[in-house]
């Protein structure tokens, strides 16, 4: 060596870039680079959406509690002191609740509540831009007053949240009789208009983390090592020529970072979509507000090169060369699945058996955790099965001279990581599909309910109902109802042997409804619906009597109904009552009970965002997995193939080795599915295990199994006459 | 195991030209290889060595020019008679040998035979009697554990066990250590030499290409004959 050369080994960046250079170049050359390449990119950009879905739950959720801060009202100690006057009530449009915010300003310099450009002139109301539309749906626009405009985002919790802030035409007359709240402004955490939505910021956090980062990691997982017999061959001759772990790292990353930054990139569509505008997320409808990502940019760009660093350094991890081997050849079955992770699947399965008999509380710990340790090992313990499948195949190969049973049989035995891949697909998502039903069956049988409930009484019975009706609201409303409707009273007995609830009515209005006309209170046993679900809380207990003059109302467990001859006046009754007394509850009987189920069901949509990504990513995963096999068997049979003659064998191959181990994956899947699935619908009391979408899901995925291996067939003996010998 | 050699046996290529573009690898080159004989072909990088047993092997098309394997024309076929022709009279060894590791070495040996319908059991003792021919452990072990040597004579025995009347061996010995080569090449010239099989094999090594009958340089498109004793 002479003395030029010295300086410029001692610039040890050189060494560095060259290193670099040598890891692009190699991710050029290697067998299955194309594939290889979308399988980075798209893992990375899974990855890169997770961490952007993580960033946006985090800032939705801060944002959401920022705005509801500076929204809630600050009570007034004094009524003296007091600026504003402020209440809530409860209303719905079908099934979906929402709240009414009444405000009457007591000064005239007063801000408004936030959201608001002004405070509404008496009888107006403002609605936010979800409420108006649902309103306008209901022909129902004017219910709370005069529409005087939207509610801007500001003083929303999220652009889809449905409130109204209205002003009566008169000012309360009695404010602390009628549940008026003396303000003296606005800006403290309040509860008002709450969503049924149960989870924290780190629960939901959490979800995201099991529902997407998982299966994005197995994407990214099986995506670095696509084509990594030639990558681990070159790790190994380089460790043989004195390069350390930093060396072998850099080349690494060198191959693996242009698709990894293009995939980390491609997460920037939706976050610039994100920052751009407000976006409603599918299945939920929600709304997320673009403010929010705004103001948490740096947390969005950290966690985006996070996502980068990560996928980089599991593509590192992911290629470190085995010290544990005793042989410097390439092994043909390195990759064996170890013993302990068949122990941990049994572990789990007992987890799950015994945790009937733990104490309550414990109880659904050791069910979950025996739930994750199940699933997450149940691959390995398939793929066992598998190895020992692939040598009896093999076997029968063998003594039969049937060259693509052999052939099949000693791959299988040898590579059951693939089978492991493979697999994982398909007993998670046949697990998913089948706990999603069951989650579903859950929190929808009330729903399922309270929809039959919603049909058998319709909208002709309305129950009238507030703690300030006075004989003079009464009087009033009967007046301003519209034609064709009768007014009602009703009197609730629920205590005692006999619980009954009393109805008075004058003796036309009662012969609407299709009832005797008593002077005294009589007991009736009636068959209209609407009448049987008024009764149902009080045994079905209804009495009937006929009042000449006023409705008796106003005292405790006192109110009204409103029977219409026909269906489709509910808006107008419902308009007529809310301007005879703001707040005022109007609903169909049980209605309170349907909206509380469908509520509940709608919580259901969440899991499909998140449940249905993530099985979008463990499809992904099994394809690129199935792809990667696809190459393999080409480049394995094709020298054969071409100097033979045979493509049949390619069929054959593809049958033994991936389509009968997924076979048996689907089936082992199926069985321990449904053993799960009724354990818990049997352990919980709740929810309904549902045959035919396991049998969907499982014939779904046998003919994903077949599919694959027709497809891994037909792109080998497509590529094989392509094939064209190697030699230096 | 009889062997009987074709009618009119050996290769024979005649004019045979290709081109890639302008430019032409193969500028009429005629060459015989006759049973039981062997031919070495040489040349830098590039020149041609590997098209010209693509060609033999029916693999490209040559722009003009015939080729006769064991007495049968392999030219001008239909590419279902070519295959056909292909398997019964040429062998080919690659330079990395192709064989696939999981199976064991009779397996791998075997595999000709079984995917073209022959017995099994006939198979399988041909590609024993071929293994212990060429000394290579012929047990449980996958093929792909054995030594590199080793793997390279399994892939040998595997091109001679449907009997071809020519051999090709694209740089047979170049994946190996001197070692390994030396024996290969033994091996490989010697059982050639046994069976009546014409040999041809394209190659770097100075050592492998003594050890045939003739060698020819490929050099400017065309086949020229070396004089022994003229190598650097």
């Amino acid at each position: 060596m002479t003395d030029q050369h010295s300086p410029r080994l001692r610039r040890p960046g050189r060494l560095w870039v060259q290193l670099l250079r040598i890891g692009r170049a190699a991710g050029r050359t290697t067998p299955g680079t194309r594939l290889r390449l979308w399988a980075l990119m798209t893992a990375s950009a899974a990855i890169a959406l997770t961490a952007l879905a993580m960033v946006t739950t985090s800032a939705t959720f801060d944002g959401r509690t920022q705005r509801d801060t500076v929204r809630g009202p600050l009570l007034a100690g004094d009524a003296h002191e007091a600026t504003a006057l402020w209440k809530e009530a409860i209303d719905s449009f079908g099934a979906s609740p929402h709240s009414i915010i009444y405000v009457e300003p007591l000064a005239t310099d007063t801000p408004p509540p936030p959201g608001l450009s002004r405070w509404p002139r008496p009888g107006e109301v403002f609605l936010s831009p979800e409420l108006a539309e649902a309103a306008k749906d209901n022909n129902s626009l004017e219910r709370y007053g005069r529409y005087a405009g939207t509610i801007d985002k500001q003083g929303l919790r999220s652009p889809s949240e449905r409130i109204a802030y209205a002003r009566p035409a008169h000012p309360p007359a009695n404010p602390t009789a009628a549940s008026w709240q003396y303000i003296t402004g606005f800006g403290q955490l309040f509860p008002m208009n709450q969503d049924i939505y149960p989870h924290t910021k780190a629960e939901t956090v959490g979800v995201i983390a099991v529902l997407m980062a998982v299966p994005g990691l197995a994407l990214l997982v099986v995506a670095t090592r696509v084509g990594s017999a030639t990558r681990d061959r070159r790790s190994h001759l380089v460790n043989a020529l004195g390069a350390s772990w930093a060396h072998r790292a850099v080349m690494n990353v060198g191959e693996a970072f242009t698709p990894a930054a293009v995939g980390t990139l491609l997460a920037l569509i939706p976050a610039a979509v994100l920052l751009a505008t407000d976006v409603r997320l599918p299945f939920t409808g929600y709304i997320v507000n673009a403010d929010d990502l705004r103001h948490a940019w740096p947390q969005l760009i950290a966690a985006l090169v996070a996502s980068l660093v990560l996928t980089l350094l599991l593509v590192v991890v992911l290629h470190r060369v085995q010290r544990t081997k005793t042989a410097t050849r390439p092994s043909t079955s390195s990759s064996h699945v170890p013993k302990w992770r068949l122990v941990l699947c049994g572990i789990g399965v007992l987890a799950i058996a015994c945790s009937q008999y733990a104490p309550k509380g414990p109880d659904v710990v050791v069910f979950l955790a025996g739930t994750v340790l199940m699933w997450a090992t149940l691959p390995s313990a398939v793929a066992m099965l598998s190895v020992a499948n692939g040598k009896r195949i093999a076997a029968s190969g063998y003594r039969k001279g049937n060259p693509g049973r052999l052939i099949a049989g000693r791959w299988t035995a040898a590579h059951p990581g693939v089978l492991v891949r493979l697999s994982v697909v398909f007993i998670i998502g046949i697990g998913l599909i089948s706990h999603l039903q069951v989650w579903n069956s859950r929190l929808g049988d009330s729903a399922a309910a309270a929809k039959q409930l919603t049909q058998r009484v319709g909208d002709t019975l309305l129950t009238v109902s507030s703690s300030n009706l006075t004989p003079r609201a009464t009087e009033h409303l009967a007046r301003t109802l519209p034609d064709r409707t009768h007014l009602l009273a009703t009197t609730a007995h629920p205590e005692g042997d006999h619980p009954h609830i009393d109805l008075a009515g004058a003796c036309h209005d009662l012969k609407a409804l299709r009832l005797p006309c008593p002077t005294t209170a009589k007991p009736i046993t009636t068959q209209d619906p609407r009448l049987k679900e008024l009764a149902a809380p009080y045994q079905g207990n209804l009495t009937v009597q006929a009042v000449d003059g006023a409705l008796p109302t106003g005292r405790a467990r006192q109110s009204l109904i409103v029977a219409a001859d026909e269906p489709g006046h509910r808006a107008e009754i419902e308009k007529a009552a809310y301007a005879v007394l703001p707040g005022i509850n109007v609903e169909t009987p049980g209605e309170s009970w349907v909206i509380g189920a469908q509520e509940k069901n709608r919580l259901n949509y969440w899991l499909y965002l998140f449940g249905g990504t993530g099985l979008g990513l463990l499809l992904v995963t099994g394809l690129i997995s199935a792809a990667a096999e696809f190459v393999r068997i080409r480049r394995g049979l094709a020298p054969l193939s071409v100097l033979t003659g045979n493509t049949r064998i390619f069929r054959t191959i593809a049958t033994w080795y991936l389509t009968v181990p997924l076979l048996i994956a689907t089936c082992i899947a199926t069985f321990i599915t449904n053993w799960h699935s009724l354990f818990f619908v049997i352990s919980l009391r709740e929810g309904k295990f549902s045959w035919p979408v396991l049998a969907t899901a499982a014939t779904g995925f046998s003919l994903a199994a077949v599919t694959i291996g027709l497809l891994a067939a037909h792109s080998a003996r497509r590529a094989a006459p392509s094939w064209r010998p190697e030699a230096d | 195991m009889t062997h009987t050699p074709p009618l009119g046996g050996g290769l024979q290529i005649k004019g045979l030209t290709y081109q890639v573009g302008d430019r032409v690898l193969l500028n009429n080159v005629d060459l015989t290889v006759d049973p039981g004989k062997s031919v070495a072909v040489t040349g830098p990088s590039g020149s041609g060595k590997s098209t010209l047993l693509m060609c033999v092997l029916g693999l490209i098309k040559p722009a003009s020019g015939t080729i006769t394997a064991g007495g049968h024309r392999l030219t001008g076929l239909l590419p279902g008679s070519l295959t056909k022709a292909r398997r019964k009279h040429l062998g080919m060894v690659f330079q990395f040998g192709e064989l696939l590791p999981e199976l064991t070495p009779v397996e791998n040996v075997a595999l000709p035979m079984l995917l073209d319908g022959a017995d099994h059991h006939r198979a399988y003792e041909s590609a024993t009697r071929l293994l212990e021919e060429l000394e290579v452990p012929h047990g449980s072990t996958p093929t792909g554990m054995l030594s590199g040597g080793e793997r390279q004579r399994t892939a040998v025995a595997r091109a001679l066990i449907a009997q071809p009347s020519v051999l090709l061996a694209d740089e047979p010995t170049g994946a190996l250590d001197p070692k390994a080569r030396e024996n290969v090449a033994d091996q490989l010239f010697r059982i050639c030499r046994e069976r009546d099989c014409a040999l041809l094999v394209v190659t770097h090594d100075p050592a492998v290409a003594d050890r045939a009958d003739d060698e020819f340089q490929l050099q400017e498109s065309a086949l020229i004959p070396v004089q022994r004793g003229t190598h650097a």
